[in-house]
């Protein structure tokens, strides 16, 4: 909470991955411009293939060795990550960044209870002979788990999905970290469970105040829980803005779909609006606007040349159509 | 619902058991995933079996399908009981019943192309003459909104959706009288989900076949079916028209259900399997039910008749109905 308020915890500039596969590579995130700001929730929004988990990986250095990460900037409170050897990488990992997975299940040693994972956590944080079946105990419980000694001597192959999520949140919140990465956490559970979780992510981040990235392809979900919304396609960010008024009145025609798409499934629709066509061939991308094939509003000049990201801070958009607005 | 509301396939009673409990406390028991579900899919309609992981719902439609044996009951299509069949005597009725399951990637062969995997079930049924298979094959990918250029094309090459659309073509190219979709749009982006939802919607009305339709997710079950099944820990709880199902809920947990829809962070930390586990005896949704009594937990209550075509399994719902008829049951739109 130190410093002033629009001090970013997380700053990434330029940010570029490539995949070298057999025979030619591809560029799936390219040019990616994000800040997080301490206390702060940023929605990356996108489809899938659209590179937001590639970015989530890329800025913790998580991705396989065909994997090329370029940037201008990559800096974490002031530690400039470009510079920092994999050992120093992975203290900051395990310390004071956190990242939680789809699959919550697959986020854990399956050989170890789950009483293992918290006390690693704990004794990372308060040194190897703290004292961890207290505050175990008190993690899970403020992640709604009733009775916390029953829990810890289950095995990861035991729990649901649910309750796997939960206590990975409960590690998190054991651990404090100051920057979250959380990938599509919720996707695999079903509405209720959803609810849940959605709204232990929003405790969570109450209480803990670190810079929180949410990847989601679910627009609704990114309303509920985040300050800003940053929507990628096809590797680049094209509309990041403040959520209300990026919701109240999204300029990116992809944004427009994705949220008229998801509202009417919410709303009693007739029939449900659908944003048509698929995500560009990153090995052989359009030219011009990569979103240009799909567009509704397409003129000649979106097939010409790139746009760059139009309007003032706090809200971007990357579309012809806004440009001079 | 018009007065011809044929049943396709009637499950009367059916049950399916696992050996073995699902948390291992040590002893061996049989754990019913599907305890005796009695259920008409209708001609011509979307059923859809909304429930949490683990109330049974996959496992009530593989069991349709005869992919799992029941342990009791009947399945009776066209008044033949596939429960009792051999695995060679259900084969004439394998086309019928077509399913499309949650991952479409692994669904699939991976070193078959796409028109391979849409030949085979025409071969195999000899649905048509050899050489007519190409032109079957193509008004297929056409129907399901896939250019030509599909054909050749392998698994990994195509997106979520686009396999899903191949695996909706490839179980109706046998123009089946039911498909069975299990989950069969969860795995895709909302944007995706969209195009999927709106192709079934299209093929449905215009073939007529029948869906049952297998989902965690309300707003989509409400979007497709007609009728709506909530199951919970195996049994089914209630059962109506969509309308009825979202406009009147009767049964404490489909109540509980649509809330998670209205105020947005319902329900606090009781609804985890795990963390409430089902009563053994009696209603399975006691242990978690706000309106549970004594009497909830000593016998399980049978699916009552609660006005047309919607049926409620709860001791309490006449007086709960009573209770509460005025406020909040109007809940849909925003």
């Amino acid at each position: 909470m130190s410093g002033p308020a629009s001090q970013s915890v997380m700053e990434v500039r330029d940010l570029r991955t490539r995949f070298h596969l057999h025979g030619g590579s591809i560029e799936v995130v390219r040019g990616l411009d994000l800040t997080i700001a301490r206390g702060e929730m940023l929605g990356l929004i996108g489809e899938s293939g659209s590179g937001k988990t590639v970015t989530g990986l890329s800025m913790l250095r998580l991705l396989p060795i065909n994997a090329r990460v370029s940037s201008a900037v990559l800096r974490f409170d002031g530690i400039d990550l470009r510079d920092l050897d994999d050992r120093k990488f992975q203290e900051l990992r395990g310390r004071r960044i956190a990242m939680i997975f789809q699959n919550p299940v697959g986020a854990f040693n399956p050989a170890k209870r789950v009483e293992w994972h918290l006390r690693e956590i704990i004794r990372r944080r308060g040194g190897a002979d703290a004292a961890w079946r207290e505050p175990a105990s008190a993690a899970l419980q403020a992640v709604g788990i009733p009775r916390p000694e029953r829990v810890l001597r289950l095995y990861p192959h035991q729990l649901s999905g649910g309750m796997a999520q939960r206590i990975l949140i409960a590690m998190v919140l054991a651990l404090e970290p100051d920057l979250i990465i959380a990938d599509e956490p919720t996707t695999n559970l079903d509405n209720i469970v959803e609810r849940q979780i959605l709204g232990l992510f929003r405790r969570l981040q109450s209480r803990l105040k670190a810079a929180f990235l949410f990847i989601t392809h679910d627009m609704t979900v990114a309303a509920e829980l985040c300050d800003r919304i940053a929507v990628m396609y096809a590797g680049e960010i094209v509309e990041i803005g403040p959520t209300r008024e990026l919701f109240a009145a999204p300029r990116h025609p992809y944004t427009q779909g994705l949220i008229a798409t998801a509202t009417s499934l919410r709303g009693r629709a007739a029939r449900l609006r659908e944003i048509a066509g698929e995500l560009p061939n990153l090995a052989a991308p359009p030219s011009g606007c990569l979103f240009s094939p799909r567009c509704a509003h397409v003129m000649d000049r979106c097939r010409a040349s790139e746009p760059a990201m139009f309007g003032s801070a706090p809200h971007q958009t990357r579309c012809f159509l806004v440009e001079g607005r | 619902m018009s007065a011809a509301t044929q049943h396709l396939v009637r499950l009367e009673n059916l049950s399916v058991a696992f050996p073995g409990g699902r948390h291992g406390d040590g002893e061996t028991r049989h754990f019913r995933a599907v305890d005796d579900v009695t259920l008409d899919v209708r001609v011509g309609e979307v059923l859809g079996i909304v429930g949490e992981s683990g109330s049974g719902k996959t496992t009530l439609a593989k069991a349709l399908l005869r992919l799992y044996r029941p342990s009791d009951g009947r399945i009776l299509f066209n008044d033949v009981n596939l429960a009792g069949l051999s695995e060679r005597g259900l084969r004439p009725y394998r086309r019928h019943l077509q399913m499309v399951f949650q991952d479409p990637l692994s669904s699939f062969n991976p070193r078959q192309t796409v028109f391979e995997a849409l030949s085979l079930p025409l071969r195999l049924h000899r649905i048509c003459l050899p050489e007519d298979i190409p032109r079957e094959v193509e008004k297929m990918l056409a129907r399901v909104g896939l250019s030509p250029a599909f054909r050749d094309r392998f698994p990994h090459e195509l997106s979520g959706g686009q396999l899903q659309r191949v695996a909706i073509g490839r179980a109706l190219t046998l123009s089946p009288s039911l498909l069975v979709a299990d989950e069969a749009v969860s795995k895709l982006d909302v944007s995706v989900r969209a195009q999927i939802l709106n192709l079934l919607k299209d093929v449905q009305s215009t073939s007529a076949f029948s869906i049952l339709f297998i989902t965690h997710d309300l707003y989509v079950a409400r979007y497709l079916c007609h009728r709506i099944g909530v199951m919970y820990f195996g049994r089914l709880v209630e059962l109506g028209s969509t309308d009825e199902i979202f406009g009147a809920p009767r049964h404490p947990y489909t109540k509980a259900l649509l809330g998670t829809l209205d105020e947005h962070m319902a329900g606090a930390a009781d609804a985890d399997p795990v963390a409430a586990p089902p009563s053994a005896v009696g209603c399975r949704y006691a242990s978690r039910c706000p309106h549970a009594i004594p009497s909830c937990a000593e016998a399980q209550p049978p699916l009552d008749t609660a006005g047309d075509g919607h049926a409620v399994a709860c001791y309490r719902w006449r007086e709960l109905a009573s209770a509460s008829e005025s406020p909040n049951l109007h809940h849909t739109k925003a």
